[in-house]
């Protein structure tokens, strides 16, 4: 029921209920985050004790509160819980995150049932419980940690906190953002395929990561994760790939991984991208948020480190991509605006006299050949300038323009924002940006496949 | 959850509407003589026990018998392994299927996964299936399209398309075979388990010598 998660995503009040002034406490770090990160709706704090937070006046209870708040934060005893749903469901509260931990997890089973009871009887949406709480930018909500400040389009749905909190950091820190990150907990009223179809409608968001351990309906999964990918890309991370694996799952949230192999043939079959770690998860949701899926498999590599264009050209012929000849005429028009000892092949080699001048003049004439698909272009020195160069091409060219900026130290940094502020991704290694040029392209052919090639609205005129 | 028998498992396929070679079983050596004469040499034979499940592992099987001499010699040893292997237990007869030689010797295997339901296997296969492990997969329903996408992604496909000047194999049998037994699993919800190794793909079809069914 998508309609009732919006309580709980766009809430126009919330109460902290446990909200504290000791910092080590999570009553407090939640808080600090939620005023941290801009929420604009009323915000109010609840603790036993009175006193004031952070500023704001505790309410000791949620009844002493005259204004309903839309959705509470619950971060005390677990076996107060319960009874604080009651008392928000009577008082008309539609959600709750319930970050407390020490339910079902620890073989608490009972107080979990008597909190599903709660919630069903007062008609409370519940996230968790023992969750890491959600972030949610376009609602300048971050009752999670850590603070996540940079809005973007990425959506993470995780049964691991720590998982979509590293993706969260990533994001923050080369200020590229996320939309959400979701931390799906114990699971006992909103499930992933509940956030799942929350996702898939929500316009905000490009992309879907979705990590997992164990799922709740499978088949049900497959029927929306189909219809989804058809117009919105899902990247997936999977524990459990190896039998080891498989038991730290199952002791860690008690549930049961599926085998890896039947589930790599899965997402090949419904179009799902499938990340082996974390590192890669984080790479493709980058990519896939805001690049199109492409059209075909023919590279086109531009680069000034012949090192890094040799490493990239290995990565390309191993994932099964081609690297194309430039058609004759391109060929002579880009060997005309080059020095001689520029090498015009592909890799085009610009050597260190390379400038952000030359990138961007040689990137705009090998784009008239209609036959690449992808233009990777690779900065291995410090050139300032390029930042602005690409965004200006990317406007200009059909092909998918995919940046790989490297050894350029705090000039890297700095023109990486700026392409980042654009919603041009960069990666930082030749294996990053060729893993999601490869899957792009697949991605691209499965959709041609499926016949939507050339039906991807969602974005038109949002980059 | 039984295994069905070799016969009982064809029957299964063949109503299913997939082609399967002609075997018959015999309870005797006469039975056996005559069957095979039917059939017409050279055959294979083999035990049919719902004690025994893996057939070759327990001395089950005899390949290439010429006449009835062999057959008489077969059926007595097949026998006598049968009872070593599993004393007491309910060793039935022999199927006699026909010998096939050439062709790419391949696995379609189906099961169950506790997560996502039913899904298909394919495979190069041969005694080294789980040694390579060379195998895709995909979720039932599966369509030709994805029939096709299965059978690619294995690296040993290669075979199918006439590796060093072999003559390519037309894979449009295997796709038929492959969209049949997931619609066979659609219909038949007891079915836990397939194993349909080897099927050899030649130039005139899709064989399957042989068939293992889990139903609960």
């Amino acid at each position: 029921m998508s309609s009732d998660l919006s309580c709980l995503f766009n809430g126009q009040s919330l109460a902290v209920i446990g909200a504290t002034t000791h910092p080590e406490k999570l009553g407090y770090q939640v808080l600090k985050n939620i005023i941290e990160g801009g929420y604009r709706g009323k915000i109010y704090a609840v603790n036993q004790k009175g006193g004031t937070v952070m500023g704001l006046s505790c309410y000791k209870s949620l009844s002493e509160i005259k204004e309903t708040p839309e959705l509470i934060v619950v971060i005390v005893p677990n076996k107060l819980v319960p009874g604080v749903i009651r008392d928000a469901g009577a008082r008309g509260v539609k959600a709750a995150i319930v970050i407390s931990g020490g339910f079902g997890e620890s073989g608490n089973n009972e107080l979990e049932q008597e909190l599903m009871e709660a919630a069903k009887q007062y008609n409370v949406r519940i996230q968790g419980p023992n969750c890491q709480g959600l972030t949610y930018k376009p609602n300048f909500l971050c009752a999670s940690w850590p603070l996540v400040t940079e809005a973007g389009h990425i959506s993470v749905i995780a049964q691991s906190g720590t998982v979509g909190a590293e993706v969260g950091i990533r994001a923050q820190q080369e200020r590229l953002g996320v939309s959400a990150i979701v931390s799906l907990g114990n699971k006992c009223d909103v499930n992933e395929l509940d956030f799942l179809e929350y996702f898939a409608q929500d316009p905000n968001t490009h992309a879907i990561g979705l990590y997992l351990e164990g799922i709740t309906n499978g088949k049900r999964f497959i029927e929306m994760v189909k219809n989804i990918t058809l117009h919105k890309p899902v990247v997936t991370l999977k524990a459990g790939r190896t039998a080891q694996g498989r038991n730290a799952v199952a002791s860690h949230t008690k549930s049961l991984a599926g085998k890896s192999e039947v589930f790599d043939g899965l997402c090949k079959q419904y179009g799902i991208i499938n990340a082996k770690n974390i590192t890669e998860f984080y790479d493709l949701l980058k990519g896939f948020a805001h690049i199109k899926p492409s059209k075909g498999k023919k590279v086109l590599i531009v680069t000034s480190s012949g090192g890094s264009g040799a490493l990239a050209t290995d990565e390309i012929s191993e994932a099964g991509l081609d690297l194309v000849k430039l058609a004759p005429q391109v060929e002579s028009i880009v060997k005309g605006s080059l020095a001689a000892h520029c090498v015009v092949k592909n890799p085009v080699d610009l050597t260190g006299d390379a400038t952000a001048e030359m990138y961007e003049d040689i990137v705009l004439k090998a784009a008239q050949d209609d036959n690449i698909d992808t233009l990777l272009v690779i900065f291995g020195d410090p050139y300032s300038g390029v930042g602005e160069a690409m965004c200006r091409v990317k406007d200009q060219i059909k092909q998918n323009l995919i940046i790989c900026y490297l050894g350029g130290d705090e000039v890297q940094v700095q023109e990486t924002y700026i392409m980042h502020k654009k919603g041009i991704p960069v990666f930082n290694s030749p294996e990053s940006a060729v893993r999601v040029i490869k899957e792009l392209a697949e991605y691209g052919e499965y959709l041609w496949k499926n016949g939507c090639q050339g039906d991807w609205k969602y974005r038109k005129g949002e980059m | 959850m039984t295994f069905l028998s070799e016969p009982e498992a064809y029957e299964l396929l063949k109503v299913s509407g997939i082609s399967v070679m002609p075997y018959a079983f015999a309870t005797n050596v006469e039975e056996a003589m005559k069957k095979a004469e039917e059939i017409g040499y050279p055959v294979v034979m083999k035990i049919v026990s719902p004690d025994i499940v893996h057939k070759s592992d327990a001395g089950g099987v005899m390949v290439g018998l010429e006449d009835d001499e062999q057959i008489k010699t077969a059926y007595q040893r097949i026998m006598e392994n049968a009872e070593r292997a599993v004393p007491g237990g309910k060793h039935q007869g022999v199927l006699i299927t026909p010998m096939v030689k050439g062709g790419v010797e391949t696995i379609i295997g189906l099961g169950t996964d506790p997560e996502f339901g039913k899904f298909i296997m394919f495979g190069l296969g041969g005694i080294f299936v789980e040694l390579y492990k060379d195998v895709s997969f995909r979720m039932i329903p599966v369509t030709p399209n994805d029939a096709r996408d299965l059978i690619d992604e294995v690296s040993g496909s290669a075979l199918f398309k006439g590796y060093r000047g072999e003559k390519s194999i037309n894979i449009s049998p295997l796709v038929d075979l492959i969209v049949s037994c997931s619609r066979l699993l659609e219909s038949h919800n007891e079915v836990l388990e397939m194993d349909l190794n080897p099927v050899i793909i030649r130039e005139d079809g899709a064989l399957i010598l042989d068939a293992r069914i889990l139903t609960c």
